[in-house]
């Protein structure tokens, strides 16, 4: 973030010095950049950094299994944790540190996590693994949402995910996809609507993309089944086209439609991956599916360019690799197949290079003239 | 919204109150089994892993973990299973029953909570595993011990006799209680 905002200060000097803007206009941007400058700082970033490690720290202890004190005196450690920590949270929140404030609810919620795994251990518990960091994530989303902190509610996040993960591949495969999810997701969901946090927004378009690209994978066929691969490769594609199609209406609401380019984008192309490489392990389709793959990729990369959409391009950019790559590695038919494959696409693809190149001159052309 | 209703103090205080809950319900859930919970000793053989979260533990195999195949409830009855694979396990339950010497041997099983026993029966609720259906798991496999004194408790096993105390609820939830060595009972979980 600083590093952008740097580029623009040095960007506003440029301008300055051109005529571009005046002094007076040059100072306005000037404050407005330092205005946005947010106080989380290194202090903030190091204050989270401690809450983890005070929560392993916890974790440990509890993992120590310390016989020399009696149950009640562990029970005691945890609960005077859990509080102590809690009354930090709340003193430093007062002294308007919200920083810390929310780096000690952090640690509050991991010592909440070492106190299940505590009692689970002092009682010789060994039931269903999942059910206790549901449990953990549980009281860790509610304290998210009461108190509207984004550390609690990323944490929170990682736990749902962490807890899917168990339940569906952990302990055997489940035969459907598993919806528990997305209700927790939700109500995560919900805490960063309410904070209106961005990061936070990725960390659930994230999440959400890992769900439905697993969704090919649950099910007897185990990711075998050209359905599934399809499935999420048509949700990616409806992703796509919502944000090319709708753009503008979606960035009226919120200003995610490029994000959503992205995000459908890389979920539809691990679906045609899936496709291609995983369903279709024989090869026959390999082809069809891949120029309409190779298609694909360059309608995106040209309409991120056109947008703008940095990430929606990197991406673009490193889906051609893999997917070139992987078609070289599989082969079409017989080497001499593939190579006429690169050698027809990559024609196809100079002829493009050369008609983007006449119209951006023409364009070039056109401004000028109208000076 | 929330911050309307309620205070960042308020908010903080209250969500410490649900955790403080929930980790209170967890053990009074436990002492409740521990204390009412009918006992019941069953003869066990360790081996000793590690758990990332939890620490030490002996594994624990019970007499009563391997069922007898013509127990076992016919396949078509189990095809309303939620997982399957490697690691998947379906809920069951194992009726046991006392015999003259004291100890408890499974004569039934069922995937419905069975009623109506005589006292000379009682039921533990199990899961059997996905790929190997004779193997059950009744949630007291692990015996957590303090760091590094895993392998005395496993020698012990290898030269004496041991046993579990399990206490036994309703509904046929398990805790281990204690441990018997060479049919004597040497030690007792403390309830906190």
């Amino acid at each position: 973030m600083y590093r952008s905002q740097n580029r623009l200060l040095d960007d506003v000097a440029r301008w300055q010095a051109s005529g571009w803007v005046t002094p007076d206009g040059a100072s306005a941007i000037r404050s407005e950049i330092a205005a946005r400058r947010t106080g989380i700082g290194l202090a903030g970033v190091l204050a989270t950094l401690a809450a983890v490690l005070l929560c392993f720290g916890v974790m440990s202890f509890v993992a120590a299994n310390w016989q020399a004190m009696p149950k009640l005196a562990r029970l005691a450690v945890i609960a005077v944790g859990l509080w102590t920590t809690l009354g930090g949270a709340i003193w430093l929140d007062r002294r308007g540190l919200p920083y810390f404030a929310n780096a000690a609810l952090l640690a509050a919620s991991g010592i909440f996590g070492a106190g299940i795994m505590l009692i689970a251990q002092m009682y010789h518990m060994d039931g269903h693994p999942p059910d206790a960091i549901l449990l953990w994530a549980s009281g860790t989303v509610l304290m998210g949402l009461l108190t509207r902190s984004n550390a609690v509610l990323a944490a929170a996040l990682a736990l749902f995910t962490l807890w899917s993960q168990m339940e569906s591949f952990g302990y055997g495969l489940r035969h459907g996809p598993h919806w528990a999810f997305l209700l927790a997701w939700t109500t995560v969901a919900a805490g960063v609507a309410m904070t209106r946090w961005r990061p936070g927004m990725h960390l659930l378009a994230i999440t959400l993309s890992i769900w439905i690209i697993q969704l090919a994978y649950t099910g007897q066929l185990h990711g075998r089944a050209a359905s599934g691969h399809l499935l999420v490769t048509l949700i990616g594609l409806t992703l796509v086209g919502a944000s090319i199609g709708f753009g503008p209406v979606i960035d009226r609401w919120r200003q995610i439609s490029g994000a959503m380019l992205a995000y459908g984008f890389f979920i539809a192309f691990v679906g045609s991956l899936g496709l291609q490489f995983v369903a279709d392990h024989r090869g026959t389709l390999t082809l069809p599916l891949g120029a309409l793959t190779l298609l694909a990729i360059v309608g995106v990369l040209a309409w991120a360019w056109r947008t703008d959409n940095r990430s929606g391009l990197w991406l673009a950019y490193a889906a051609f690799s893999i997917e070139i790559f992987s078609l070289y590695v599989k082969k079409i038919g017989t080497m001499l197949g593939t190579s006429a494959f690169f050698l027809v696409t990559g024609l196809l693809l100079a002829g493009l290079a050369w008609a983007a190149f006449r119209l951006h001159g023409k364009s070039i052309q056109i401004v000028e003239e109208n000076r | 919204m929330i911050r309307r209703l309620l205070t960042p103090t308020l908010a903080i205080l209250l969500s410490g109150l649900v955790m403080t809950g929930a980790l209170a319900w967890l053990v009074i859930d436990r002492i409740a089994l521990l204390s009412s919970g009918r006992e019941i000793v069953l003869a066990i053989r360790p081996v000793d892993p590690r758990d990332l979260f939890k620490g030490d533990y002996v594994r624990l195999a019970f007499d009563v973990s391997e069922i007898d195949k013509a127990l076992l409830p016919d396949d078509k009855r189990q095809r309303g299973e939620r997982r399957f694979g490697p690691g998947a396990t379906i809920p069951l339950y194992v009726v046991l029953e006392r015999q003259p010497d004291e100890s408890w041997l499974p004569v039934a099983v069922s995937d419905t909570e069975p009623t109506g026993l005589p006292a000379n029966r009682i039921f533990l609720k199990g899961k059997t595993q996905w790929h190997s259906r004779r193997r059950v798991l009744y949630g007291i496999e692990r015996y957590y011990v303090e760091e590094g004194t895993g392998l005395a408790l496993e020698n012990l096993a290898r030269t004496a006799k041991l046993a579990a105390i399990v206490a036994v609820g309703r509904d046929g939830t398990t805790a281990i209680k204690g441990l018997v060595v060479d049919g004597r009972r040497v030690y007792d979980e403390p309830l906190l």
